[in-house]
């Protein structure tokens, strides 16, 4: 596993979408579900989980062929070692977050949190297609 | 519809191994959002479309996973090939400068439809080393994309500020010859990291590759067939369509028998220097031509064959000049006229001459990609 060279907020809500928990079958989170819980754009998500793979973060893997017809769904899930850094790097995150000014900086074309930090679905309207 | 077809056309866009993988992921991803109570359903497929483009760009195509190829592998083709066709530009506008921008044939060697095809040939033959040259800047700047490494990075930038520079000192925005200096040690300081890029990991190795007989034998007798059609008209031009051109209106025994008498001009050696010119470029083609035959199976593949006798034909049509050196001064010194070829064969054999040695560079830079399936990523 080679470390990040940077840790945007954005991949820090990946990360924990990751460290939250699978997408209910045991065996990791799709690309969609991780657009939909950090209501994150996917031009954020795919690129930032295609380098957390490229970087040993993460693994991924095709959902067994019988569960449903038409394309497979890609799981990711963090290593072992992945997720041991995650959790660290979060929660440092969360023991620093009471002493910034109280409101989150949003990323360009990202999402943002409702109160109590709950995610809030919403896909960057800068992404609908022409 | 329209969202799939452009799925397709930006996974077509991925490096090879990840097409197949990231376009079911995609499609997967857009059948399964009405799973999530997204109902906004274009701005998904938006997003969607948007996710995968954005990926073009981000994704790391140097990849072992991405590419079936070790760390590295990638960038060095890039630079292979981009150097390929800087090398290939060059040898274009390197003939085009030593023929002082192509022969030009004397007044009645050729119909006016040839000298204004050579003319057209001339500028076409500019427009296509341009276009080499952009194309291989485009490759460089590739290779030090996706090598990701500080040492290329660290290339790219100086192989790019270098002409900057010059091309800065050039049109007059900066005046100091220490900015001339500047540019071109910036320029050699890239090219030298650049040079180190592609030496590096992983090391190069000659890739065993085999063609079978019915494959080479093609490539070999059109190679030597061009080879001895240059050599053999190269040489009658020399010794005898050249002075009729230079000078008109005599009989060729007229013109060699003034040279003689006038310059001393030996016959024989000269005879010895162009057939020797001749003799030893088509022994040499035919050498290739015959080893290519050799065997049911050989290393000398259609790509390298190619490479050798294109190589030797560009080779037979620069050294052609010293051969006729002698024959020339004579006609300049005898007849008080200009030393330089003046026949129709003289301006056109330089065409084949660089566009021979520009094909070897590309087809040395073009070598196969060797695909051996996903190759795990170092830990």
């Amino acid at each position: 596993m080679t470390p990040l060279s940077r840790m945007t907020a954005a991949t820090s809500d990946v990360l924990r979408t990751l460290v939250d928990g699978d997408g209910g079958d045991g065996r990791g989170v799709w690309g969609m579900l991780v657009i939909k819980r950090t209501g994150r754009p996917a031009g954020s998500v795919y690129p930032i989980l295609e380098r957390l793979e490229g970087a040993g973060w993460v693994s991924s893997s095709w959902e067994s062929a019988s569960e449903r017809s038409g394309p497979r769904r890609r799981l990711y899930e963090l290593t072992s070692e992945g997720a041991e850094t995650a959790r660290g790097i979060l929660a440092k995150a969360t023991t620093s977050e009471p002493r910034k000014s109280g409101h989150r900086e949003s990323e360009p074309g990202g999402s943002e949190r409702r109160a109590g930090g709950a995610p809030a679905v919403r896909v960057s309207t800068d992404a609908v297609p022409a | 519809m329209i969202t799939d077809l452009l799925m397709r056309v930006l996974a077509r866009l991925l490096p090879p191994l990840a097409r197949a993988r990231y376009l079911e992921e995609w499609r997967a991803d857009l059948a399964g959002a009405t799973d999530l109570a997204l109902s906004r359903r274009c701005v998904v497929l938006g997003a969607v479309v948007l996710g995968a483009a954005t990926l073009l760009v981000t994704i790391e195509r140097d990849r072992p996973e991405h590419t079936g190829e070790p760390r590295g592998a990638l960038p060095r083709r890039f630079a292979r090939r981009g150097a390929a066709l800087f090398a290939a530009a060059f040898a274009i506008v390197a003939v085009r400068w030593i023929t002082g921008g192509g022969i030009a044939p004397e007044p009645g060697a050729a119909s006016p439809a040839a000298l204004a095809a050579l003319d057209a040939a001339g500028r076409v033959v500019i427009v296509l080393a341009g276009v080499a040259g952009v194309a291989g800047a485009v490759l460089l700047v590739s290779a030090g994309l996706t090598a990701r490494t500080r040492l290329a990075q660290i290339s790219l930038v100086a192989s790019v500020a270098g002409p900057a520079v010059l091309v800065a000192r050039v049109v007059g925005w900066a005046e100091s010859p220490l900015v001339t200096l500047t540019g071109f040690a910036v320029l050699l300081a890239g090219v030298v990291g650049g040079i180190v890029v592609i030496a590096g990991s992983p090391p190069i190795t000659f890739e065993h590759r085999e063609a079978s007989r019915r494959q080479r034998l093609p490539v070999a007798a059109a190679g030597f067939g061009l080879l001895a059609a240059v050599v053999t008209l190269g040489a009658v031009d020399l010794v005898v369509w050249n002075p009729q051109a230079k000078v008109p209106g005599l009989e060729l025994a007229t013109i060699y028998g003034l040279m003689v008498e006038r310059d001393g001009f030996d016959i024989r050696i000269n005879l010895i220097a162009v057939s020797g010119w001749a003799v030893l470029w088509l022994a040499a083609g035919g050498l290739v031509a015959t080893v290519a035959c050799v065997g049911r199976m050989s290393p000398l593949t259609p790509r390298r064959l190619a490479i050798v006798l294109l190589g030797l034909v560009g080779a037979a049509v620069f050294f052609r000049s010293f051969a006729g050196f002698g024959v020339g001064m004579s006609l300049a010194d005898t007849f008080a006229i200009g030393g330089g070829d003046g026949s129709l064969v003289s301006a056109i054999l330089p065409y084949f001459g660089q566009f021979a040695l520009a094909g070897a560079a590309v087809a040395l830079g073009w070598a196969p990609r060797v695909v051996r399936g996903p190759v795990p990523a170092a830990s």
